[in-house]
């Protein structure tokens, strides 16, 4: 089976290499990296033996799941397979990517993955930290240069409109940004957006640093409360 | 396939697995374990994003629970902020449909304090046997704090209420990832908001209300579960009926009898999940710590729904009997936990199974097996404590 788990992982980042094309723009743009949204049928999957498809499954974890919940929501869960195939199943209703198809395989992998009858160990967060996060940060960091918004605007547009729709409030494949806390923490925005995560690809080789915060400015004025002052 | 693609996608993979972890996540280190005679470091992480934070009991072994120490609850991660360009919008069977800033908000009416109890509906959710999906919250998604803001009720008569409306339906700054996953729409019935103690809240502890606590306002529903205590509140529509919501109508519901797990149960045995139920904790001591033979005073918490708290009891093990503690708190305030302690004596070496058990003035007791519920709402069985005497 090994040929077969090689062919089928995540073919869709092949179609994500960058085309090398560069807009004579002032951005010097290049087009956008597709997201890993290719996904092998059914049946290819099911003829992977035990511990193929349990790596195949840990990885859609992360491509489809770990987009809006981090991994501690699923792993502290300490289920049956139908407890597991009615969780799957509200998630994919919710907007989970995870093909539809792959629920019950999926839900059987999640009963299989995690020991039973013990709460897991958790981590833990300083009370500062908590604090900090808890009053939260650069919470005026709208830009009120139009210059530079318009030049956000248009970077938006060409790099990730397709994806997070043309107003930041999410579409098919990517989530919501326009009002999420994602906006008021810089550094992870500036790594997601960089590196990439889940089905979404990397934007480093297309967007400096100063570029991807412009962009999360002008996201940030989009968002409600700071529309309205 | 071509090989190079092979070793392309494997490449890919393992990278992809390595940013995993790139999200929203402050500075996070891994379970300690607290040496002895130390109280905990840190809160305890149930989920990194959104971010959920679970108080160590411990850190609750007081009148009021600190902020930083204060368990957090979102369903969709806490919104970005400008509390300057903040509104709240009337609108549905109220007279007067307006947008409203904090300070027309907090501005008109007369301020007012209070402590009460803020209890996740599903904290001891870990502790239900068979187990159930969801946060696995044990005995930290509660706190007390002093609240601050204006009574709900003066706002809304103040808004004009039609005689037609009968519930409030609270919008929150919390968007959904996707326009697929239902947003956190709550509504409450006019009847419990109108009462004198349901407070809008920009306070917290004297603070300015913290952004992961709903800053900058929130509900406080003293006796009912926190999932009424609205957090980013931005629109408030008068209505008829309940929100259709699923927050409202599928979310936050419970059998109006226990059920057997096996039996799933009918739309019309469900209820809103809504006051909370009597219990007690011992917060002066936690599991698993070890004392010399002899008498040993623990201290600990109890709260209750409607009513208060009347009558607290100990014991050091299952086939040992009951005897009273004592209530220290200087008041008993509906809405508000009761501290508690009692000198017991553990005279011998070996595990004493200590537990507390609290009564209400509504004849209410905390029972030996929780009301097993599909969410895991509302555990509130005796929970004993393992105290090892050398």
């Amino acid at each position: 089976m090994k040929k077969t788990f090689q062919a089928i992982l995540v073919p869709g980042l092949v179609c994500g290499a960058f085309s090398g094309f560069w807009k004579a723009d002032a951005a010097r743009q290049a087009t956008p990296p597709v997201p890993v949204v290719a996904s092998p049928p059914l049946a290819e999957v099911m003829e992977l033996d035990a511990e193929e498809k349990s790596a195949f499954f840990n990885q859609r974890l992360e491509l489809h799941c770990n987009t809006c919940h981090s991994r501690e929501m699923i792993e502290q869960q300490d289920l049956t397979l139908a407890q597991w195939q009615a969780e799957v199943l509200k998630m994919i209703n919710w907007g989970s990517t995870l093909p539809k198809d792959y629920q019950g395989l999926m839900a059987e992998h999640l009963s299989r993955l995690y020991p039973k009858g013990q709460i897991p160990k958790v981590g833990q967060i300083a009370p500062e930290v908590a604090l900090e996060e808890s009053r939260g940060r650069d919470l005026t960091a709208v830009s009120r240069d139009e210059a530079g918004n318009a030049k956000a605007a248009g970077l938006y547009q060409n790099q990730c409109a397709n994806c997070h729709g043309p107003e930041g409030k999410g579409a098919e494949l990517g989530i919501r940004l326009v009002d999420r806390p994602i906006l008021t923490h810089p550094d992870s925005f500036a790594e997601i957006t960089q590196k990439g995560r889940g089905i979404m690809p990397a934007f480093g080789q297309n967007l400096k640093n100063e570029e991807i915060d412009a962009i999360r400015r002008w996201l940030l004025g989009r968002s409600f409360s700071f529309q309205a002052e | 396939m071509p090989s190079d693609r092979r070793t392309f996608v494997k490449q890919s993979t393992l990278a992809g697995l390595a940013l995993g972890a790139a999200g929203v996540t402050p500075a996070i280190r891994a379970d300690e374990k607290t040496p002895a005679g130390q109280k905990s470091a840190g809160l305890m992480i149930r989920s990194r994003r959104p971010l959920d934070l679970e108080t160590p009991v411990d850190r609750l072994d007081s009148e009021f629970t600190p902020n930083e120490w204060f368990f957090v609850r979102n369903h969709f991660g806490e919104p970005a902020v400008n509390p300057a360009g903040w509104t709240v919008t009337f609108d549905g069977l109220f007279e007067n449909q307006k947008n409203l800033n904090l300070s027309e908000i907090f501005g008109q009416f007369v301020r007012v304090e209070r402590p009460a109890v803020a209890m996740c509906a599903g904290n001891g959710r870990a502790l239900f046997k068979p187990n159930v999906p969801g946060i696995m919250w044990e005995r930290g998604a509660v706190g007390q704090a002093l609240w601050g803001g204006i009574r709900f009720a003066e706002l809304a008569k103040a808004m004009g209420l039609k005689p037609e409306a009968k519930h409030l339906i609270f919008e929150t700054g919390d968007t959904p990832p996707t326009d697929k996953t239902p947003p956190f729409t709550r509504s409450l019935p006019l009847e419990r908001l109108l009462q004198d103690d349901v407070i809008l809240a920009d306070r917290m502890n004297g603070e300015p209300l913290p952004l992961l606590h709903g800053g900058p306002l929130r509900l406080v529903v003293p006796t009912w579960t926190a999932n009424h205590w609205v957090k980013w509140i931005r629109r408030v529509t008068a209505s008829a009926n309940e929100s259709p919501a699923f927050f409202q109508q599928t979310g936050y519901k419970f059998p109006t009898e226990k059920l057997p797990p096996e039996v799933a149960p009918k739309p019309e045995q469900l209820k809103s999940v809504t006051e909370l139920f009597v219990k007690s904790q011992i917060t002066s001591h936690t599991s698993g710590t070890t004392v010399n033979a002899g008498q040993l005073t623990i201290r600990g918490l109890a709260w209750t729904g409607s009513g208060t708290i009347t009558k607290i009891e100990v014991r050091t093990g299952a086939d040992q009997p009951w005897q009273p503690a004592k209530i220290t708190s200087k008041q008993v305030l509906e809405g508000a936990w009761v501290r508690w302690e009692a000198a017991i004596d553990l005279p011998g070496a070996g595990t004493w199974q200590v537990a507390s058990r609290a009564s209400d003035s509504k004849g209410r007791t905390q029972p030996d097996e929780p009301f097993w519920n599909r969410s895991g709402y509302l555990y509130n069985a005796i929970d004993p404590i393992k105290i090892q005497v050398i």
